[in-house]
């Protein structure tokens, strides 16, 4: 009898020690999103957003959040990143293997975090420069003893949307030198062509008797002289007019977005190569990559305006190389993630994959696009692809017809 | 010992006296040239009148009576027609037993084309002359030619094919004859058959020669028995398995395959020349490190490394080279074979790069001389028209034209980047 109870009283502790509970989360719907129900496995709570893999928190709390949240909103978030993390966590150890991402501890994700990350105190003081519209994946730190700063795992956090107003934005400015440059050369034809057709009136005048009109008359003249100018204003004025026909108000919402919580999970199960320290093209490139895979997508954070008003990041946009792309403050364009995409195209859906995890072997945070991503790439191959040779001339070709 | 001594020279000797055994057999091709829908009906209705098994085993008896020294494609249809008439005595197409020889790979591409040829002219149907409409050249050396034609029989036919001694006549008759041409070949044929210095049948035959060009290089069924024998002799085949469509493609422009034109307008030794091209292309493909090294004097001052992408670039450069450079050579005599239907072909005909990589190597051409799309193609035009018409329309309206021209301008297609467009960033730029 004791033996019985015994066994029931352990199996019933297994069942609820991993349960699942279903929530609302957003989820993608084809292109767009929607609020769909899920269920989160591997939940080690009864009662809050705690699971064998994943602890999600609110801000500085350690205590997770719990189901009865009030704030649906935050209630809402728990939910898609718990989701979403473990579908990421499903992908790294799952289909492609990763014993590192097996063995990972239990990850403390924050939400509505704004604090600045501080390596040695874990978070920057409370008032320096608050943090919104972005998500930021932090390595382990030994904390700080003196200071009763605990160790601390990798984590995510995951900031606060908060309405910007377009002047206040800081882009960068290749795309819109790619828009100067076609006004640039629309406006040059339109003076040309003005040009040309009045000296064509006036040929046709002096060979031709008895022309309805003359080239000379003034409501021609204002008529060509009008065209030309409205579209040098319109050239001049090109900032201003493309501002007040722009977004005024930009916002993202990272914990509701399934691509960006699987491109900051993503960072962290490249992180046994890719270290945590800094942003640069490498590092962002190769998580928007697997956040591709994992969303089975090119675009990343597109089509899903309620929560995202920025340009979300598309790996079939075709960009050719620019030295720019090497510095720290392009980190975040999409070229490396269309290169790598392309790629993988060229190697076959699956080779593909397995061949960008290996990659990551051969590279570090801080290597460059042109010289180290390159090679690792042809390292790679050497050992990885089904027919070296014949291969790397692909890769190759694709590489210098993107200017690399 | 002088026991030892003789009949180690017997035993080296004899090999060579044997019979060779010769062989056409297709050892590099893929697909046959000849193999669209014209071609298998031919081949249909010749085994309606002739089994499979007999065109083969007939074939392969005319093969074994034949000595290198004295192959000739005009000889060796005729053999196989008479030797297939034993199973056959109705009408069929006789191109189709070449087809079917050719599909039974007991013959590759070019032999099949060279009987084929020979084929083709013996059965030219030759239009009826009317002797006011041959206008005969004169000259002094009229007579001297019309003893060469009458000499053709004994002076050039004796020893040689019909093809050769046509080529042979042809040359001479040239040098009687500065300003020689077809007409006026033609003319001196009629009227060495009028003058019955040669029969009916043989002014028919050399009449058919002239119709059909024989004068001008072909290849003959000896001369490219010899080039395979040298080839396969210097470079042997790795395996007998081996085969790619891409040899048997058809050459740009020409109505024959790659292999074809490679074995009609290129040595043996012009073959391997550019063979080795790809060889040593091949092995800059596959250098891992290229720098670029500055002296002064003996001392290097600095060494510049490159990136994997220069070091693409700088083989492809060495490819372009090398294959300008061979028209310099004195073998080639100005001229430059094309990248993908010679060099290519060549390097795959001595088995230095494998089937599987020959689309990927031809695929390097896209480098410095990328295919265009339809739009890049028609850009040009649509620059053109639009210019005129954003000038003939009226203003305002003369805004429409120039915006699709820019509209156009910016999407077409991939960016080629072309020798325009300098980066300097980049060592090596095509």
């Amino acid at each position: 009898m004791k033996k019985t109870i015994s066994a029931i009283l352990f199996s019933s502790f297994l069942v609820s020690s991993l349960s699942a509970h279903t929530f609302d989360a957003v989820v993608r719907d084809g292109k767009g999103a929607k609020i769909s129900e899920v269920t989160l496995n591997d939940l080690t709570s009864q009662n809050s957003f705690e699971g064998k893999y994943f602890k999600i928190v609110k801000g500085k709390d350690e205590t997770p959040i719990s189901f009865t949240e009030k704030d649906e909103k935050l209630l809402i978030k728990a939910a898609t990143t718990y989701h979403h993390l473990t579908v990421a966590r499903d992908y790294f150890v799952d289909k492609l293997k990763s014993s590192y991402v097996a063995s990972l501890k239990q990850m403390t994700i924050r939400l509505d975090h704004t604090n600045q990350f501080s390596e040695l105190g874990h978070y920057a003081h409370d008032n320096y420069e608050p943090q919104f519209n972005n998500a930021l994946t932090i390595p382990a730190g030994s904390g700080l003893a003196s200071r009763n700063i605990k160790p601390w795992e990798i984590e995510i956090w995951f900031r606060p949307s908060k309405s910007i107003h377009l002047n206040d934005l800081k882009v960068n400015s290749l795309g819109s030198r790619e828009v100067k440059s076609l006004m640039s050369n629309y406006r040059n034809q339109i003076h040309m062509q003005s040009v040309q057709r009045f000296l064509a009136q006036n040929v046709t005048a002096l060979t031709v008797d008895n022309m309805p009109t003359s080239p000379l008359a003034l409501d021609n003249v204002m008529r060509i002289v009008g065209s030309s100018l409205m579209i040098e204003l319109g050239y001049q004025f090109i900032d201003p007019l493309s501002k007040m026909f722009s977004r005024k108000w930009y916002s993202l919402e990272t914990a509701l977005v399934p691509e960006i919580i699987y491109h900051e999970y993503a960072h962290a199960a490249l992180s046994d190569s890719l270290v945590l320290s800094h942003s640069t093209a490498i590092i962002e490139g190769m998580a928007d990559f697997f956040a591709g895979q994992i969303a089975d997508s090119p675009k990343l954070a597109m089509h899903i305006k309620k929560y995202n008003t920025y340009n979300g990041k598309n790996a079939k946009r075709k960009q050719d190389y620019m030295i720019q792309f090497e510095m720290g403050e392009y980190a975040n364009t999409d070229f490396v993630f269309g290169l790598l995409w392309e790629l993988k195209n060229i190697l076959g859906e699956n080779k593909g994959e397995a061949f960008m995890y290996e990659l990551r072997k051969t590279l570090t945070t801080n290597s460059s696009i042109r010289t180290d991503l390159i090679e690792g790439i042809i390292s790679t191959c050497d050992s990885e692809c089904d027919r070296p040779f014949n291969d790397k001339i692909r890769i190759l070709k694709a590489l210098n017809l993107r200017g690399i | 010992m002088k026991g030892i001594v003789i009949l180690s020279f017997w035993l080296s000797v004899l090999p060579g006296m044997a019979a060779e055994n010769i062989s056409f057999r297709n050892d590099r091709e893929g697909k046959s040239f000849y193999s669209d829908k014209s071609h298998e009906r031919d081949i249909r209705r010749v085994l309606r009148r002739v089994a499979l098994p007999e065109i083969n085993e007939s074939f392969k008896k005319v093969l074994s009576k034949l000595e290198s020294k004295s192959l000739c494609a005009y000889d060796l249809n005729q053999s196989l027609k008479n030797e297939l008439t034993r199973y056959s005595n109705q009408l069929y197409p006789y191109e189709g037993v070449v087809y079917q020889l050719r599909k039974s790979d007991l013959i590759d591409d070019v032999v099949a084309r060279i009987l084929l040829n020979a084929q083709k002219t013996v059965t030219t149907k030759l239009v009826p002359k009317k002797e006011s409409d041959i206008y005969f050249p004169g000259g002094d050396n009229s007579e001297k030619i019309m003893v060469l034609i009458q000499e053709f029989e004994e002076k050039f036919l004796k020893n040689t094919c019909f093809d050769d001694a046509y080529r042979a006549l042809y040359a001479d008759v040239k040098n009687a004859d500065k300003e020689l041409d077809s007409s006026k070949m033609e003319a001196y044929l009629y009227k060495a058959q009028k003058e019955n210095r040669v029969s009916v049948e043989l002014y028919k035959s050399l009449e058919q020669a002239r119709v059909n060009g024989l004068e001008d290089a072909s290849l003959s069924l000896k001369a490219y028995y010899q080039k395979i024998k040298s080839l396969r002799t210097q470079y042997p085949l790795r395996t007998n398995n081996e085969r790619s469509n891409y040899p048997t493609a058809k050459a740009n422009r020409l109505n024959m395959s790659r292999r074809q034109k490679l074995y009609q307008s290129y040595s043996d030794l012009q073959i391997i020349m550019m063979g080795n091209i790809v060889s040593f292309v091949r092995a800059r493909l596959e250098d891992t490190r290229v720098d670029l090294v500055s002296y002064n004097g003996d001392e290097i001052t600095h060494i510049e490394p490159t990136t994997p992408t220069d070091r693409f670039n700088y083989a492809i450069l060495h490819l372009r080279r090398q294959i300008t450079l061979l028209s310099t050579n004195t073998y080639f005599s100005g001229r430059t074979p094309d990248f993908i239907d010679d060099v290519l072909t060549a390097a795959y005909e001595v088995g230095i790069t494998p089937a599987v990589e020959m689309d990927t190597l031809a695929g390097l051409k896209d480098v410095w001389d990328p295919k265009k799309s339809f739009w890049q193609k028609s850009q040009m035009w649509v620059r053109s028209f639009s210019s005129v018409a954003a000038i003939a329309i009226p203003a305002p309206f003369g805004f429409v034209p120039t915006l699709a021209l820019i509209v156009i301008e910016a999407t077409s297609g991939n960016k080629n980047k072309g020798s325009t467009q300098v980066d300097p960033t980049r060592w090596f730029q095509q």
